[in-house]
């Protein structure tokens, strides 16, 4: 059959009976940025527990691309989204002209300054999606075939911060701009405690720091959290001292770490190159970084990434 | 006395497996004593499957046969 000068009839209504318990979205909570393959299968939302589980390896995935960022909860929610438009003809008629957009803002205070310089690093990404959690605990996303995926933004966007005066504190803020179509015709939820989602948290960082200049296959270095600057030798000692949970390249080339010790006099950690391995040279440069988040959380550092550092 | 301490999970284990107590107690010289460092390669490479590493591999075979 053929579809030649057959309308399509885009308003075929719909039955409007209402149930006793339908779905009413409260107030938002904070966004989870999502990458653009992230998905919740029909596996995954199985239950509360999968689709927590799903969400907790999304945060923790080894790959920074693939990874879930939990952005901060707000403390002051503003629906800045625009009405939609009508025009009004001669006649006074009048006929909607467009839907407007979502435009959603979620002022913070948890993190501050630093964490939203952080937020502030994905400013530039045009292809970022979302998922975003109410007061009730509902998670909503977009709906594609029997999956929940991330809605796709116009933007995700932290503003610079607002400096604080005699009456108020510093305004630290992110929003989120996207289509109507992806929160209402193609909404999709799953309803999960909201303790567990307040309780998730983005990765921490772990920056080295050389203690003194390398000693040729020898150099220490100390290892302090990225934003409050807490030296992590006294919380997790033993379980950062091992070769695992590091990297050392050479050109591009990976250098064996024979061994990796507390030295408790600078709270440092002292790493041992194989000075034998063929990719090994004196000279250096080195540059020292974690291996997987996975693997350093294996061995008992979780919610943690290392981070790079050159080594002369 | 040295300031560093060492445990033997702080060592890379799969490489220690690929070398001898001797490259081993050399590369490790500077965090202690020759007894202790031949101690920690004995707890990753007990000394059987040392022998039968250094050993050359017509020795090995002659062993593992009998």
């Amino acid at each position: 059959m053929s579809i030649l000068n057959t309308n399509v009839c885009v308003t075929d209504g719909a039955n409007t009976g209402a149930d006793n318990c339908p779905l009413d979205v409260k107030l938002f909570q904070f966004i989870i940025k999502v990458s653009n393959s992230f998905e919740l299968t029909d596996a995954d939302m199985e239950s509360k527990e999968t689709v927590m589980a799903a969400l907790l390896a999304a945060i923790n995935a080894d790959n920074p691309l693939l990874r879930a960022y939990p952005f901060p909860p707000q403390v002051t929610f503003t629906d800045n989204s625009t009405d939609p438009a009508f025009q009004t003809f001669g006649s006074g008629a009048a006929a909607p002209a467009n839907d407007g957009m979502y435009n959603w803002m979620f002022q913070f205070i948890k993190g501050g300054m630093c964490l939203s310089n952080k937020l502030r690093r994905f400013n530039g990404d045009t292809n970022a999606k979302f998922l975003v959690i109410d007061a009730a605990g509902n998670l909503y996303g977009t709906k594609v075939g029997t999956s929940l995926k991330g809605i796709p933004a116009n933007y995700i966007y932290t503003d610079k911060v607002k400096a604080a005066t005699y009456e108020a504190v510093a305004v630290y803020a992110y929003r989120v701009d996207f289509r109507p179509i992806y929160f209402n015709e193609n909404l999709a939820f799953v309803n999960l405690n909201l303790a567990d989602l307040l309780d998730l948290s983005g990765l921490q960082n772990i920056v080295p720091s050389l203690v003194a200049a390398r000693a040729a296959n020898l150099f220490t270095v100390k290892l302090k959290s990225g934003c409050a600057n807490t030296d992590l030798y006294d919380l997790y000692g033993a379980e950062l001292a091992d070769v695992t949970n590091f990297q050392v390249t050479e050109a591009g080339k990976v250098i064996t770490i024979t061994s990796v010790t507390q030295v408790p006099n600078s709270k440092g950690f002292l790493f041992t190159l194989d000075a034998t391995d063929p990719d090994y040279t004196a000279g250096g440069p080195f540059i020292l970084t974690g291996s997987t988040v996975t693997a350093l959380a294996g061995n008992g550092v979780e919610g943690f990434e290392i981070q790079t550092l050159n080594i002369a | 006395m040295k300031e560093e301490q060492v445990l033997v999970s702080n060592f890379n284990q799969e490489w220690a497996k690929k070398v001898t107590k001797k490259q081993f107690v050399k590369q490790h010289a500077h965090l202690g004593d020759e007894k202790f460092l031949e101690n920690e390669y004995d707890k990753i490479v007990p000394p059987k499957q040392a022998l039968q590493a250094e050993l050359p591999k017509e020795e090995v075979k002659k062993n593992s046969e009998g």
